[in-house]
């Protein structure tokens, strides 16, 4: 059972399973995730997911005396938006190609940054 | 001539007798017209074919269609023919055969190879015309096949995609990097009832509670949200498990129940992830197995 690693989010996971191949698609950025590629630059993001960005960075800074990260109100909205990773993912099937030739290859919704093989 | 001058000829060897259908015996019998007592429902004029739709899961079997004709000498002919083998990735596709003329006594289908009910259907049906005039005629036969389970007709039951039970499935989940969130997607053409989830969260060291939200989504929109019963300190190990039927539980420190909704069915597309609060970039999700029951969605 061949695992694979995703070169977008970085997550595992086994194809096939069973003689069931499994298509990954990369999970949405969590609140972490936003802030390092937010501060690393490695994603840009649109004004207004940038000050939801800046104002989580705020809200979770850890308190003096306890250490403690509060999760505020805008990480969660953050979580609620869903945004996806430069070079996602989604190994998915397109709808509507169903019913095409069979001999050839059958659309992904988003090859992205692709996935690598790392054990057979 | 009268029917007592007739003499019958021998029948071959393997030629069925079929009163009424010969021409000569016909005229001796004195039928004025057409007499056709046809051994089946569905005589062949050679223009139909017998198409075969498959669609299948997996790629570790592959469905095998047999189908008798009795031909116009009065002869069986066995039509058997192995369907090769899908990419296992839901898609339909179809295949005709020749039939001639006579006419078409049964056909069956069956998957040779590791397989579950749910995971190979097979639709048959008679087609008339050639080149790009073909039209569907009549549906034969439909279900789920597997090597002892068939899908046959005329007159067997004939079952939609998704009829019955579905195939019963334990999927390991994918394993997120550290600080990102758990999600996975039904995939294209199949159709997902949750049952079950189990998955583990391992938290850094980063003071801060965690809380870890599960939702159910058509691929934007929420269409089940459900938290967890307790939160999850600072370098802890816990355990969540989410099940129809279930109560929240959080008094195992260890191992938190939560509950999913009855019969709660996903399309393709649709995903199961988390949102959880307070989750830190050395937060890990490990573990993660769904237990699903999946149709073909055709």
């Amino acid at each position: 059972m061949a695992v694979y690693q995703c070169n977008a989010c970085q997550g595992r996971f086994q194809s096939p399973q069973g003689g069931q191949t499994v298509y990954h698609e990369c999970p949405p950025l969590s609140v972490p995730e936003l802030i390092a590629a937010h501060d690393n630059g490695t994603q840009a993001f649109p004004p207004g997911q940038t000050a939801l960005i800046a104002q989580a960075k705020v809200e979770r800074k850890p308190k003096p005396i306890t250490g403690e990260v509060d999760d505020g109100p805008a990480s969660a909205t953050l979580r609620r938006l869903s945004i996806t990773r430069t070079g996602h993912v989604d190994q998915n099937l397109i709808d509507g190609v169903l019913q095409k030739d069979p001999t050839q290859p059958v659309d992904q919704v988003s090859p992205g940054a692709g996935v690598t093989q790392v054990s057979p | 001539m009268n029917g007592d001058d007739y003499v019958k000829p021998p029948l071959e060897p393997g030629q069925l007798d079929m009163p009424g259908t010969d021409y000569a015996e016909r005229q001796a019998l004195n039928l004025t017209r057409e007499f056709l007592m046809g051994p089946s429902l569905y005589p062949l004029d050679g223009s139909e074919r017998l198409r075969i739709w498959t669609a299948q899961s997996i790629t570790t079997a592959f469905p095998v269609v047999t189908a008798r004709i009795l031909n116009r000498a009065g002869r069986v002919q066995r039509l058997v023919r192995s369907i090769a083998q899908g990419a296992g990735n839901r898609a339909v596709n179809s295949i005709d055969f020749e039939l001639g003329e006579g006419f078409l006594l049964d056909v069956t289908i069956r998957a040779a190879g590791t397989v579950i009910a749910g995971q190979i259907w097979a639709l048959a049906e008679l087609i008339v015309g050639l080149g790009g005039e073909k039209q569907t005629s009549v549906t034969l036969a439909q279900g789920y096949v597997t090597v002892n389970s068939p899908a046959w007709g005329p007159g067997g039951p004939s079952l939609g995609s998704l009829d019955g039970q579905g195939a019963i499935r334990s999927v390991a989940g994918t394993t997120p990097a550290a600080g990102a969130e758990l999600s996975d997607t039904v995939p294209t053409g199949a159709r997902w009832e949750l049952i079950a989830i189990v998955a583990t969260l391992t938290t850094s060291a980063v003071v801060a509670n965690r809380t870890p939200v599960l939702l159910l989504d058509d691929g934007a929109n929420v269409v089940w949200r459900v938290g967890s019963a307790q939160t999850q300190a600072a370098s802890t190990t816990e355990s969540y498990s989410f099940g129809q039927g279930t109560a929240r539980s959080g008094t195992n420190p260890s191992a938190v129940v939560d509950i999913l909704p009855n019969r709660g069915a996903l399309l393709a597309g649709w995903r199961i992830r988390t949102l959880t609060a307070g989750i830190d970039v050395g937060d890990q999700y490990s573990a993660i197995r769904y237990w699903v029951r999946e149709w073909l969605e055709l």
